[in-house]
Order: structure tokens, then C-alpha cells, then sequence
């Protein structure tokens, strides 16, 4: 054996050398940026799509549609109706499943928002919650459940009907989180709004009812729109806020007790369709609601 | 003796050819990196002028001004937009509920060399002495309030009327206290969620080396991120992929050679890369151009390239505090001096004419224009008074 290294020292030697160097070559090629091309990445093949069209990204647009839309007593309606419109025209934009906008609760964007009415994953766990909520529902929800169905131009001649209701009664068994100064406007067993029947006209989204329903009982309603979500998001009802009962607290809509995972821009409403408003105390886990959050 | 010649030119050759191809085997990974880098800079510097807002705003602002590659447009246009929001919102605070607001306005205006605390004579970092208003949202207030906080070691403003003063220390507590049982973070689950797990890292990077609490639940959650890495080398999404790569290049680790997030031979930089698309990123695989995953993708990158290029990190931006970095040679003579001074002044009586990064560099005091009042402060400075 040491004779076969005597014999071939020098090959031996010149070997490693020769690893040596290559391996410094390779971290030089490291710091190197501007050599020549290769594709390591095969990356998404998906076409882009012009950003602008999507992207709220105007100081006016921000303006018009991002104030409350606080109702009192003494307001009028013509601000609202605009707001409305507005919030129609954008989501015409967009044609995409929820996970994108409204997937990201709890990512950067939406670090400032709460996962309320917000998926915060992909599609496939919309789809295998939608399995276990599949025995309460009512057929008068399609299959395409997950995809939200984007309100079109209001047309005035169906005399179409749904029912609204609007309840904080979760928030009896969590007194003890509420903001103090909120104590006093908790209505009995939580009912805001006993579930009632109201016209809409075909077109209209969920929030667009609940709108014209606090207009016309004076309830007090506050919404701002959100880019993230691509849809109104509901902050306040009753002057009962988001965060108000503690950081897991806020509003979440469900339709034949189902919980969509989007905005509440973005659900057209059916024929007989049963909305619910309801205040949550844990992430919508105490409504029957968590799965919309994405957990 | 012409043989042996030959087969050792022959052997030298080939090696040779080995070197340059060791050396642009890995240069070219890396070119990718950068070629992404540039493409979306160039994509999203071309966006209307960023607003406040979590989409189309502060992220674009800190990713861009982070990689040096701000426009005097957006630089100067952001501002104002800032200006106008909290004029119109009257007052310091910027949400009812939620202090990330003030917090991401913060670090955008901290990056871009702004004072947070005179923004249309409103100070931003009030809000944030209320510790019961930083804690409302949950997690996300205390993590964003530090890392704001953090970006260049703001002093906590002092409010009396408030019922309990914000301290870093109970920023820490509380977010070290919200440590779930398998030691990361998550918005409401009880499993650790890979994006607020990156975010809280983030928010406890500058307490790393100093506090021991803190090195031990950073250490045990950089652990969980790595167990919950795909075969991809990243996870669900490519926000989450971001975040964890900042919350690396926080600490000082590299997501692309560090062998605890190296899966199947898949680091996180390349996970991110496989959401690339033209001009962006995707929030999901195989789905079309997402700006909110695009503008996290990017300033993920810039972290990245600033990790591997020996600068401080992301959110770590002391280094803007250097004045010098104001001050820039107008001439191109190789020298600061009085005679930029004068060079500005013949611009400003339309003497000479500037390039737009001429144009840039003059701004001196940031507020949108070049005039008289540059070519003083530049002056301040040259003779030590500013």
C-alpha cells in the first residue's frame, strides 16, 4: 500500500489539488451574479395578469370607499347607495377562488386584520370542511360553495326574498372580555336583528342586504372596504366592533349555515337564502364557523 | 515526448472546463435569484405611487427603499399620500382597533429616512405607548409594535392618561407568553402557523444575543419551521415562504445553504422561486400574478440579497442613520464638496440640466423638491453643523 503511494504521489497530490481548486471555483461562481443563464427554476408557467386593474392603489379610490358608511337615526341613504355601487364595479374584477385576497388572514397584509370572513389558507381546506358542514345544508347552496359567485349589475325585476338576522349572543358568555364602555349595548340574548324576511333584487351580494337592512331599521352598521379581501369588510354592527369582546372577536356571516370564506362583497345571495350575522368570541370557532377562518 | 505534451495540455483543458463549470453552475443559481430580483423591481417600481395601505402600500415602499431601488416618485409621492391620510384621519392613531396600522406606516416612513414623529404634526408613535390599544388585535400588535419600534431603536413616547404604558419589555413577555405548546406562533390555532411563527422571530431578531428567554424560544421555533417544511423546501404558500426567510436573514441564517431548510435538496429560496410568474409571484402554486404574495416575495428577496451581501438586516436600519448617505457627489468628481454645492444651485437656476438621479440625490431634506434649502443643509454639513 505505501508503495502505491510513493509510486503515484504526484498523481495522488495533483488530485486533491485539482478538488481544491474546483471547490473554490465553485463558491467564486457564488459570488458571481452576472454569468450565463441557466433555468434551475422551472418555475409557475400561470400568465400574469395587469396589475392595475386590480390594485386599489389610488389615493381617490381609497377616499371614496374606505370611510365608514356609519348609520344613524339621522343619516341619509345617498352615500351608502354610492358606496354600493362602487363596491359592485370592483368585484366585477375579479373572477378568482377566494385564496388568494382573502386567503391570507394571517400573513403580512392581513396582519392588521383579523381572520374574520377571511380564508387564511388554500383551497383544499375550504373543500374538506365543506364535506362536514355538507349535512346542514340546504340545496338551494350550489356545489361550487368554495367559489365565491361575484355580484353583477343590480337588475330590478325579480321579486326575490331571503331571510336576515343579526346576533352578538356570544358575546353573554364572554362578559368578562368586554370593552367596558360596550357593556351597556348588548341586547337581550344577543338578538340585534330577529331573523327576517327581506327583498333583494337578483345581483345583490350579501353585504348589499345587510346594508339595506341597518338603513332601514336604523341599525347601526360600519364597514370599510378592504383591498386585501376584495370586499367590504363589516368592523362594526350595533356599535359592536371588531376586538371589542377581545382579540379573537368580530363578525362572520353564514348563509344556510354555511360560513364562506370570503367577503361578504362576494356572495351573491339566492332565492330563500337564510343569512345569519354573527358576532364571534374565539376565531368563529363558537358559531360553528371556524373552519372559514382556515384552521 | 509530444504524446506526454499533449496529454497534459488535454488534462489541463478539461480541468479547466470543470472550473468554469463548478463556477457557473452556482453563479447561475444565484443569477436566477437576482434576475427575479430585478424583474420585479422594475414591475413594481412601475405601479402607481404606493398609498397607505397593506396592499399597494407600505410593503412595496420598504421592499423597494430596502434594496435601494426607491423612486424619487414613490419617495416623495408616498410621503405626501402619508400626509393626507392622517390629516384627514385627525389624529395620531390610526385604526380603532388595530396598531399594526401605525406600526407598518412606521417602519415605510423609518426606511424611506422620514420622521415618524411630525407626520402633518401628528407623532405616530403615540399610539403605541398604550399598551392595552397595542394588544387589542392579538398577536400581531405587540410583534409589528417591536419590530417598528426596532427599526432604529425609537424611544417609547411616555402617556400618563393611559391605563398601562407600553414598555419593550412587555412587548417581549407578551409575545414569548403567546408561545404555543409546540413553540411556534399562530393568529387563533393551537398549531404553529409558519407566517406568524416567521413574524414573531422577526419582532424578537434584535433581543436574540442579550436575552436569554428569548434565544431559547427563537432557537425552539426556528427548529418547528424547519420539521414544517415541505419536500419543496417551503410550505403552503409562498407568503409563508417569505416570512420565514426574513425571520432568517433576521438572525443571520441563510435559507438557502443552511442545512436545517434544506429538504429533498430544496432550499427556501428555491420554494419561493416556484412561485414565480411574469413579473411577480403567485400566492399558490400554479395560479396567476398576486400582489400581496409579489410585494412579500420581493422584500423576502431583498432580505435575502442584503443577508448574503453583508448589509444590516431588513428590518435592522441603523444603517440609514448615517448622514453621510445623504449627502452625494452631484458632480461625479469623485469628491463632496462645496462644488456639488454649486452644481445644485446652477440646476435650480436652470444653468444645467439633471438626470433624474441627479435630480434624487440633491433632495437632501426629503421633502419633494430640490431647492435653496438643499444646497444649505449640504453646506451645514460640510462644515459640521448638521
Amino acid at each position: 500500500m505505501y508503495n502505491f503511494l510513493k509510486e503515484h504521489k504526484l498523481k495522488i497530490i495533483s488530485a486533491f489539488f485539482a478538488v481544491a481548486v474546483l471547490i473554490a471555483a465553485f463558491c467564486l461562481g457564488g459570488r458571481l451574479t452576472d454569468s450565463s443563464p441557466k433555468t434551475t427554476y422551472s418555475g409557475n408557467a400561470a400568465v400574469s395578469q395587469t396589475i392595475k386593474s386590480e390594485t386599489v392603489s389610488n389615493a381617490g379610490d381609497e377616499k371614496a370607499v374606505n370611510g365608514s358608511s356609519q348609520i344613524s337615526e339621522a343619516e341619509t341613504k345617498e352615500s351608502l347607495i354610492s358606496k354600493s355601487e362602487n363596491t359592485t364595479d370592483k368585484t366585477q374584477n375579479s373572477t378568482v377562488v377566494s385564496q388568494q385576497k382573502t386567503s391570507d388572514s394571517s400573513s403580512q397584509q392581513n396582519k392588521n386584520q383579523t381572520q374574520q370572513q377571511a380564508d387564511k389558507s388554500s383551497q383544499k381546506k375550504t373543500a374538506t370542511n365543506f364535506e362536514t358542514s355538507s349535512k346542514t345544508r340546504q340545496d338551494s347552496v350550489s356545489n361550487e360553495k368554495s367559489k365565491p359567485a361575484e355580484p353583477q349589475k343590480q337588475q330590478d325585476n325579480s321579486k326575490l326574498t331571503c331571510t336576515v338576522s343579526i346576533n352578538c349572543g356570544t358575546i353573554i358568555d364572554n362578559m368578562s372580555m368586554l370593552d367596558s364602555d360596550k357593556k351597556g349595548i348588548v341586547p337581550k340574548n344577543g338578538w340585534i336583528l330577529k331573523p327576517e324576511k327581506v327583498t333583494f333584487n337578483e345581483g345583490e351580494s350579501a353585504f348589499d342586504i345587510l346594508q339595506k337592512v341597518c338603513r332601514e331599521k336604523s341599525i347601526h352598521m360600519e364597514s370599510s372596504w378592504t383591498p386585501v379581501y376584495d370586499s367590504a369588510y363589516i368592523e362594526g354592527i350595533n356599535n359592536i366592533y371588531e376586538f371589542d369582546c377581545g382579540d379573537r372577536s368580530g363578525w362572520k356571516y353564514c348563509v344556510n349555515n354555511y360560513f364562506p370564506n370570503y367577503g361578504c362583497s362576494r356572495y351573491a345571495v339566492k332565492k330563500n337564502d337564510i343569512i345569519e350575522w354573527k358576532y364571534t368570541c374565539d376565531s368563529g370557532y363558537d358559531i360553528g364557523g371556524g373552519y372559514a377562518s382556515g384552521q | 515526448m509530444k504524446s506526454k505534451v499533449t496529454k497534459i495540455t488535454a488534462l489541463l483543458t478539461a480541468f479547466i472546463l470543470c472550473i468554469i463549470g463548478t463556477m457557473s453552475v452556482n453563479a447561475s443559481a444565484n443569477s436566477e435569484i437576482f434576475d427575479k430580483f430585478n424583474e420585479t423591481s422594475v414591475h413594481l417600481s412601475g405601479l402607481d405611487t404606493p398609498i397607505v395601505s397593506s396592499i399597494g402600500g407600505e410593503w412595496m415602499i420598504i421592499g423597494l427603499s430596502r434594496a435601494d431601488k426607491i423612486s424619487y416618485k414613490f419617495k416623495s409621492g408616498y410621503y405626501k399620500n402619508v400626509e393626507n391620510y392622517v390629516k384627514n384621519k385627525g389624529s395620531a392613531q390610526l385604526h380603532r382597533s388595530k396598531s399594526t396600522d401605525n406600526s407598518r406606516v412606521i417602519i415605510a416612513l423609518t426606511s424611506i429616512g422620514k420622521d415618524v414623529t411630525d407626520v402633518s404634526g401628528y407623532n405616530l408613535l403615540e399610539p403605541l405607548a398604550d399598551f392595552n390599544y397595542v394588544k387589542k388585535q392579538g398577536i400581531n400588535g405587540p410583534v409589528w409594535a417591536l419590530t417598528a419600534l426596532d427599526t432604529v431603536n425609537y424611544q417609547i413616547p411616555v402617556n400618563y392618561n393611559v391605563a398601562e404604558q407600553t414598555t419593550r419589555k412587555k412587548l417581549i413577555d407578551y409575545i414569548l407568553n403567546n408561545c404555543l405548546d409546540d413553540g411556534g406562533w399562530a393568529l387563533s390555532a393551537n398549531a404553529a402557523e409558519p407566517d406568524i411563527t416567521g413574524m414573531a422571530i422577526q419582532s424578537l431578531a434584535p433581543y436574540y444575543k442579550t436575552d436569554d428567554a428569548v434565544k431559547t424560544a427563537v432557537d425552539r421555533a426556528v427548529n418547528v419551521l424547519s420539521n414544517l417544511q415541505n419536500r419543496n423546501g417551503g410550505y403552503s404558500d409562498c407568503e409563508s415562504c417569505a416570512q420565514v426567510i426574513t425571520a432568517l436573514t433576521g438572525l443571520g441564517i441563510n435559507p438557502h445553504t443552511d442545512e436545517r431548510f434544506i429538504k429533498n435538496g430544496n432550499s427556501l429560496i428555491d420554494a419561493l422561486m416556484s412561485f414565480s410568474v411574469e413579473n411577480g409571484f403567485s400566492h399558490v402554486l400554479k395560479q396567476k400574478y398576486d400582489q400581496i404574495a409579489t410585494e412579500q416575495a420581493y422584500y423576502a428577496l431583498v432580505s435575502y440579497i442584503r443577508l448574503i451581501e453583508n448589509k444590516t438586516s431588513l428590518y435592522d436600519m441603523s444603517d440609514l442613520k448615517d448622514k453621510t448617505d445623504v449627502f452625494k457627489d452631484i458632480n461625479s468628481d469623485g469628491i463632496i464638496n462645496v462644488n456639488d454645492c454649486t452644481y445644485i444651485q446652477k440646476y435650480i437656476v436652470k444653468l444645467v440640466t439633471f438626470t433624474p438621479q441627479q435630480i434624487n440625490d440633491s433632495d437632501c431634506n426629503c421633502d419633494g423638491c430640490v431647492d435653496v434649502s438643499d444646497v444649505t443643509l449640504m453646506q451645514k454639513y460640510l462644515v459640521h453643523l448638521y
